[in-house]
């Protein structure tokens, strides 16, 4: 028997579940799972039902919307109409009932029709859950995570793990790990991109200088940046060879894996060290789709 | 999902929920192992009109769960860390290595050897001999060509074997084999 023989017969001998008879699944834990589907299932399909038939006061209010709609359009009419009476080809002067239409109708269109804009600021626990589809929208940490900030997220993001107090971690587009046609096929995750928010002691150019020291890691020259209006340093770090490495600036770290580009950002607060660890699987790539959530970043003072 | 995608869901479930946790279980720990595999079903629950009819199936089924699976130890930040500071200490870290017992020391030190490989490597040589799958069912999974299974497969077996070659040299060069080589 040969090398290769010999060690593949080995992992064979490894395989924790050799044989699929011995394995005893839980069918009571299989029969409650399977109902809970069944009964989300249920809702769905309620759901789909609701957004097919509108319910009674939605029918009446669709008339009421068409009429507003004609009035608005009638209005506007009026104003271009008016606005251009003093153009050369109105030879005839406008009649007077128009002229004094024309405000009236304008002024009780214009509150139910342009309403005032409010920026809605959401709670981080309503941001989609890793699995789902997220909304577009603001999102601001709460109180558990030691430096509260506000974020933009695009159409898609979720939450990627549990908050901590010193962790929160976001990722787009979730639904790419699934994709079963999707092209890229080296790499071992399909998912382009997790961000992280990290809490540290350290300071600031300290985590850079780890990242810069770290062995067997190539790291680009620092870069000054602006985040949320704070000064902060970033660099773009990847493995050297295949064989993994961790970059550790003390009370952190983040390991690097082959086929990963690591953005590490590190913002100077007042109160503490932010490490932003951007980790992209397409060799930086997806960088880019990271940058529009990164520049919206506010900082907040803790409720 | 209409009554027809719910059996077709039922029976997947029913056929193939032993292997899908068996590819689970291989790839992650016992304790989080069910609710991998639940995350698995939920996937194929929402894409339950993707999923291929016939023997497609089953590679389909573990093409998800290798992305819940990888996800699911990506996406676990405390564990990884966790993991990368005992690696880091010189202390085999076991990142996708489930919790089994291996008696035998020579079978720990191969799967050991087979773990130190890259994701990819590791990857593909687990389908063939712990799923058993054809290079067809392996490109399915990876969504590969075959002839890109074959070579990759040939590829991850070579490092495997290299690195093998190169753990018995050593072994056989340490002082308390060269006292037995005396004797």
């Amino acid at each position: 028997m040969n090398y290769e023989e010999q060690v593949l017969a080995l992992v064979r001998e490894g395989n924790p579940i050799p044989d699929l008879a011995t394995l005893t699944v839980d069918t009571a834990e299989n029969t409650v799972y399977l109902a809970t589907l069944t009964q989300r299932s249920s809702e769905m399909t309620q759901l789909d039902t609701k957004k097919v038939a509108p319910s009674e006061p939605r029918r009446r209010l669709v008339p009421i919307l068409v009429i507003a709609a004609a009035a608005i359009i009638l209005g506007l009419a009026i104003v271009f109409i008016t606005g251009n009476e003093e153009a050369p080809i109105v030879t005839e002067p406008t009649p007077t009932t128009v002229t004094d239409a024309t405000p009236t109708t304008f002024a009780e269109v214009a509150p139910t029709t342009q309403p005032a804009p409010t920026t809605v600021v959401n709670a981080w626990d309503q941001i989609a859950d890793f699995g789902e589809a997220g909304s577009q929208g603001e999102y601001r940490t709460g109180d558990f995570f030691s430096v509260p900030f506000t974020v933009n997220l695009p159409d898609g993001w979720t939450r990627l793990a549990p908050e901590t107090a010193t962790e929160v971690s976001l990722t787009p587009k979730y639904d790419e790990c699934f994709t079963p046609d999707q092209g890229r096929t080296d790499n071992y995750v399909d998912c382009t991109l997790m961000v992280w928010f990290s809490t540290s002691s350290t300071p600031a150019e300290d985590v850079i200088t780890a990242a810069m020291t770290t062995e067997g890691v190539n790291v680009t020259d620092p870069v000054v940046t602006s985040i949320g209006g704070v000064e902060a340093t970033f660099v773009d770090a990847s493995l050297a060879s295949d064989q993994q490495a961790v970059i550790n600036w003390g009370d952190d770290i983040y390991p690097l894996f082959p086929g990963s580009t690591l953005r590490l950002i590190a913002v100077g607060l007042p109160q503490s060290t932010v490490v932003i660890s951007i980790e992209d699987f397409t060799n930086g790539a997806s960088l880019g789709e990271a940058q529009p959530v990164i520049d919206s970043i506010a900082w907040k003072e803790a409720d | 999902m209409s009554p027809s995608q719910e059996t077709r869901f039922k029976s997947l479930y029913q056929e193939y929920q032993k292997h899908v946790y068996a590819y689970c279980r291989r790839r992650v720990s016992a304790d989080v192992v069910d609710d991998v595999v639940a995350d698995v079903f939920l996937s194929v629950w929402r894409r339950i009109g993707d999923v291929p009819e016939g023997d497609d199936a089953l590679p389909w089924l573990y093409r998800v769960a290798f992305g819940v699976s990888s996800n699911h130890w990506r996406g676990s930040s405390r564990r990884r860390r966790l993991e990368a500071k005992l690696e880091s200490i010189g202390v085999p870290s076991g990142l996708s290595i489930p919790d089994q017992i291996i008696v035998r020391e020579e079978v720990r030190d191969a799967v050991q050897l087979l773990h130190r490989l890259g994701n990819a490597d590791q990857e593909i040589i687990k389908l063939s001999v712990w799923e058993e799958l054809s290079h067809r069912d392996i490109s399915i999974v990876l969504g590969i060509e075959e002839n890109a299974v074959r070579q990759r497969l040939h590829r991850a077996k070579k490092r495997l074997t290299r690195e093998y070659e190169k753990a018995q040299r050593r072994t056989s060069a340490t002082p308390a084999a060269q006292k037995g080589g005396e004797r």
